[in-house]
């Protein structure tokens, strides 16, 4: 069982320089390889400071973080180690993007990696075909917009192939079609078997696509578990200063108005909860 | 700034290899600053702007707007070069005040003039450098230069971030005329003070924000970029040499250089 565990934290512990309170206080989790995990939280909760933990920007005051069965060591050479394996995606991408242009920004990561520059512009490429950035391929990142510096941003670390990507807040700031390309683009990690941690605020987006969801609450974890059981739980997420999701609210509401029966399983997306209506079942298919 | 900028990103030129264009345009500058001839320094002052505007495909009036500037500043020097306030008149104009004279000499004028055709054919060398070729372009043919790797990482840093520092200038100025911060001259002045001081605070932040990204992918200390330059065409060289040679055999014939 212990080899499915892909990342686990002990009892983890920071506080951030001239900080009053700490960003992590105690928190302790285990992320299991291949599933898709949505960390969940007010904001200050602890969620970003984790993530950058599991990347050895921010070094824990104390506690253990184990990757892969060996525990996290912040000498620079194991860290550069860890850093092939473990990408990050930061929440605002003018704070990743610094490259004059799009083919040198993901061409950065693999030349820190060892690859040739023919090599590198390679591996790009293909990254740039595959998120559909080929077209401003030449351009300078300050000239993109919000959603084509995000796809960038995501070009960046796919490109150096980690076996665990973190997402900081993915869809923050992206209008819908960006956000839903974006979601396409998580969508098709996971289906691939890379494990994804997000951190978000979108409990909708959780409920649908998480195997597994993780409540952050004042540097701890509050709750863990499947998506149906802690997006359910209505005094942790109160806690957390969430709402729940539409689908369960409407399946509760549906099951207390005798429409559906409550002994069947709560559906994971609007689409199903439709197709559950006595009157809808086969009519419409899901949009 | 940015708009040379987008105009260098438009240019029909950007795609010719930036070794030719950086040789074209440092050689020719160097030309023209070491030939100090009115006629060199117009011959190039013309060859820059067909190339720019004509085969660059700048429009011709942002050009002249844009070579506006550093002559307003090169217009002001030579009047400073030119009248002097002398006890005797010179041969070209003079306006007594008393005792002394505002008076000027042909000599000073012809000085003045060359000096100010010299500069400016040598800003539009330079602008044809920035209006046709990518400030990380220029670095790529630096580096391979030998400039030193620290100068070409910190000009690529520097240049990255006048944007970001421009966009977050750009965002306070608004929030700050939204809520009235430009009522009048005192309040403007405090709000361009407390827009410096906020600015280099982000900046900080910013600059924290993007070293930690940096080393989540494995930054080591060496900046690695890939090199996007097209190699130079041999014919292309040659022409700017031919150039530059028949500039230099001019100033010669004219009567020597300096």
């Amino acid at each position: 069982m212990n080899g499915d565990i892909l990342l686990r934290a002990e009892d983890l512990r920071y506080t951030y320089e001239g900080g009053d309170a700490p960003a992590l206080d105690g928190l302790s989790l285990r992320i299991r390889r291949g599933s898709r995990v949505a960390l969940m939280g007010a904001n200050g909760s602890g969620k970003s400071t984790f993530l950058l933990c599991c990347t050895g920007v921010c070094r824990p005051q104390s506690g253990r973080l184990v990757f892969d069965g060996e525990e996290v060591s912040f000498r620079r050479r194991d860290l550069l180690r860890l850093r092939r394996r473990v990408g990050i995606v930061f929440q605002d991408p003018d704070n990743q993007l610094f490259s004059a242009s799009v083919l040198q920004e993901i061409a950065f990561g693999p030349l820190n990696l060892g690859l040739s520059p023919e090599e590198a512009r390679r591996e790009a490429e293909i990254v740039m075909e595959r998120l559909g950035v080929t077209p401003f391929a030449h351009k300078p990142t300050h000239a993109l917009s919000g959603g084509q510096k995000k796809l960038v941003s995501i070009a960046d670390i796919l490109v150096m192939r980690p076996e665990l990507i973190l997402f900081d807040e993915p869809a923050a700031a992206l209008d819908p079609k960006h956000a839903a390309i974006v979601n396409r683009i998580i969508e098709s990690l996971t289906a691939q078997g890379m494990t994804v941690l997000l951190s978000t605020h979108d409990v909708d987006y959780a409920y649908g696509w998480a195997d597994e969801v993780i409540l952050f609450h004042e540097g701890r974890v509050l709750r863990q578990g499947s998506a149906g059981e802690v997006l359910r739980d209505r005094d942790a997420l109160l806690a957390a200063n969430l709402q729940p999701p539409a689908v369960p609210r409407f399946y509760e509401a549906l099951c207390a108005a005798g429409v559906l029966d409550p002994s069947d399983p709560c559906p994971r997306s609007m689409e199903e909860l439709e197709m559950r209506l006595p009157h809808c079942g086969k009519k419409s298919a899901p949009v | 700034m940015l708009s040379i900028d987008k105009l260098c990103y438009q240019s029909k030129l950007r795609s010719r290899s930036a070794e030719e264009k950086f040789s074209f345009a440092v050689l020719t500058l160097c030309v023209c600053v070491c030939c100090r001839c009115a006629a060199v320094s117009c011959a190039v002052l013309l060859a820059m702007g067909l190339m720019t505007v004509c085969r660059g495909g700048v429009p011709l009036r942002r050009y002249l707007r844009l070579l506006l500037l550093p002559l307003s500043f090169l217009l002001l020097s030579a009047l400073a070069i030119t009248v002097q306030v002398q006890p005797a008149p010179l041969d070209l104009f003079a306006v007594r005040l008393g005792g002394w004279f505002f008076t000027g000499s042909r000599a000073a004028l012809a000085y003045a003039l060359t000096l100010s055709v010299t500069a400016l054919a040598a800003v539009s060398c330079l602008y044809f450098l920035s209006l046709t070729t990518p400030v990380p372009e220029i670095l790529d043919v630096l580096r391979r230069l030998r400039c030193p790797k620290l100068v070409t990482e910190l000009m690529l840093l520097i240049y990255r971030f006048i944007f970001v520092l421009l966009e977050t200038a750009s965002a306070i100025g608004v929030s700050q005329r939204c809520r009235l911060g430009n009522r009048d001259g005192r309040t403007s002045m405090r709000s361009f003070g407390q827009l410096g001081a906020v600015l280099l605070v982000r900046s900080a932040k910013r600059a924290d924000a993007l070293y930690a990204s940096m080393e989540a992918r494995c930054y080591d200390g060496e900046l690695r970029v890939l090199p996007e330059s097209r190699p130079p065409r041999a014919r292309a060289l040659f022409a700017v040499f031919a150039f530059n040679l028949a500039l230099v055999l001019f100033t010669i014939w004219r009567g020597g250089m300096g």
